[in-house]
């Protein structure tokens, strides 16, 4: 009998999801850390088979799961490099959600990568970020170009002056292995949520770097493609999940295109 | 969130001072009614790692009234540790007696109110947000729960006259809202968490 009270125990303790110790635990199997490296990885392994880079854009998949299911089904059909998740993951900043879209994002048959989106740093989401996706500022290079990830959510962080770290970026930006540069991020500098004293000097860290001329962003779930301050820097942001539309970027030399698809 | 600290104990010693003071049994007559009654330790149930507590049974030993301290250790919070405060009602009104020792409630019903210490998480919006920003709380959970014990009078036990084990099946809100805007990707199981535990009568 004392036998079977153990195995019972050590069933519970053991492997069952169901007993959760808190919506801010970060337990997290290891085949779901290191999101981003491992999507790099995979991206830079490829081998190209057209001249244009093709991704796509999108986010905001907080609370849209139904939805965001019909996108992988519609972003599967598309000839693309990889996608790009740009915030607002989750909508708590809790591991089940985290887990609950990179469930359905590895349904994908393409790398995704994430940046971090306001409502992630909510609760203990910064940590599970951390854990399951790496670094809040992140680069990498493919096919030419550099790809530069910012945590732009200023006001997550009392509009503290150092979100976006605009140094890092800036550093990010020299370097003569690549021709151009993207930089993603969640919250567009245009928008209340970025901090009003570094959004111009942000602008200005594009285009006097010379090698961008595009910045793609989320946060305010409906499409824009616009230009802010001086300088041509290209600002797109793609739409939430409910609004059922992603887009097709396609980069090639210094030039940019979009298409906007709907599903 | 010292706010709600405050309204949760006095939540806790309106309701439970009258109904604890009002039971009947004449062994307890000699203890002060605020004495609790039972004390609590619980596995899981998304309000810790480990929690203990005291409660009292209250309205004939058909309903429960606990206060946890649940605690997660840093390893399994991603580097800090998560301590949390938990009112919890029990309603256990159906009784199966098995044999003169033991008894099963096949069916409890509940609710619990989960707040999580520490000035990171707040429980309003600090200044620097617009009203209506986020509308939940991060220091507040509210959570439901169904749920079942077995319990057993322990003679032999000097101070502890009966022994509950105890399971419940639950969810919070913010779970909840989850599921009901995607019943296509989300099934129940995904937004359930349970917990065991067990509860001593003194």
């Amino acid at each position: 009998m004392r036998y079977f009270y153990g195995g019972v125990l050590a069933l519970l303790f053991a492997g069952c999801d169901l007993f959760e110790y808190h919506p801010y635990e970060v337990r997290i199997p290891d085949d779901e850390t290191d999101l981003n490296a491992k999507a790099i990885a995979r991206l830079q392994q490829t081998t190209p088979t057209t001249d244009t880079l093709t991704l796509i854009l999108m986010g905001d998949t907080q609370r849209f799961y139904d939805d965001v299911e019909d996108f992988v089904s519609s972003a599967n059909k598309q000839r693309a490099d990889f996608v790009m998740l740009d915030g607002d993951i989750t909508d708590f900043g809790i591991r089940d959600e985290f887990e609950w879209i990179h469930d359905i994002m590895r349904k994908l048959n393409k790398p995704y990568l994430t940046v971090i989106g306001n409502h992630d740093l909510s609760g203990n989401g910064e940590k599970v970020y951390r854990e399951m996706y790496g670094d809040l500022n992140l680069s990498f290079l493919y096919r030419g170009f550099k790809f530069v990830l910012l945590n732009t959510n200023s006001r997550e962080y009392a509009f503290s002056g150092k979100v976006p770290d605009l140094d890092w970026l800036r550093t990010q930006l020299q370097g003569d292995d690549f021709d151009r540069a993207v930089v993603v991020s969640h919250v567009p500098p245009f928008d209340g949520d970025f901090d009003v004293k570094l959004a111009a000097a942000y602008n200005e860290t594009l285009y006097s770097s010379g090698k961008v001329n595009l910045s793609l962003h989320g946060h305010q779930h409906a499409f824009r493609d616009t230009t802010y301050n001086e300088g041509h820097i290209r600002y797109l942001v793609s739409t939430s999940m409910n609004e059922r539309m992603y887009l097709l970027v396609k980069l090639w030399d210094d030039r940019v295109d979009f298409k906007k698809i709907f599903y | 969130m010292t706010r709600f600290f405050t309204l949760c104990f006095a939540v806790f010693i309106l309701v439970v001072g009258p109904a604890a003071s009002a039971q009947d049994s004449t062994q307890q007559s000699s203890r002060k009614w605020y004495v609790p009654d039972v004390a609590v330790a619980q596995y899981a149930g998304s309000i810790g790692f480990l929690s203990v507590g005291a409660g009292y049974s209250v309205f004939q030993d058909k309903a429960y009234v606990d206060l946890l301290f649940g605690y997660v250790l840093p390893s399994q919070a991603g580097g800090e540790s998560l301590e949390t405060l938990t009112l919890k009602f029990t309603a256990a009104p159906w009784k199966v007696r098995l044999n003169d020792r033991t008894e099963v409630r096949p069916l409890t019903i509940g609710t619990f109110f989960n707040y999580t210490m520490g000035r990171q998480y707040s429980s309003d919006l600090p200044g620097w947000y617009p009203s209506g920003y986020y509308w939940w709380s991060e220091a507040v959970r509210v959570n439901i729960f169904i749920g079942g014990n077995i319990s057993r009078t322990t003679p032999k036990w000097k101070n502890i006259k009966r022994a509950a084990i105890y399971y419940e099946l639950g969810t919070n809100e913010i779970k909840l809202v989850s599921y009901v805007q995607n019943t296509g990707y989300l099934n129940i199981w995904q937004i359930l968490h349970a917990g065991i535990g067990v509860r001593a009568h003194f």
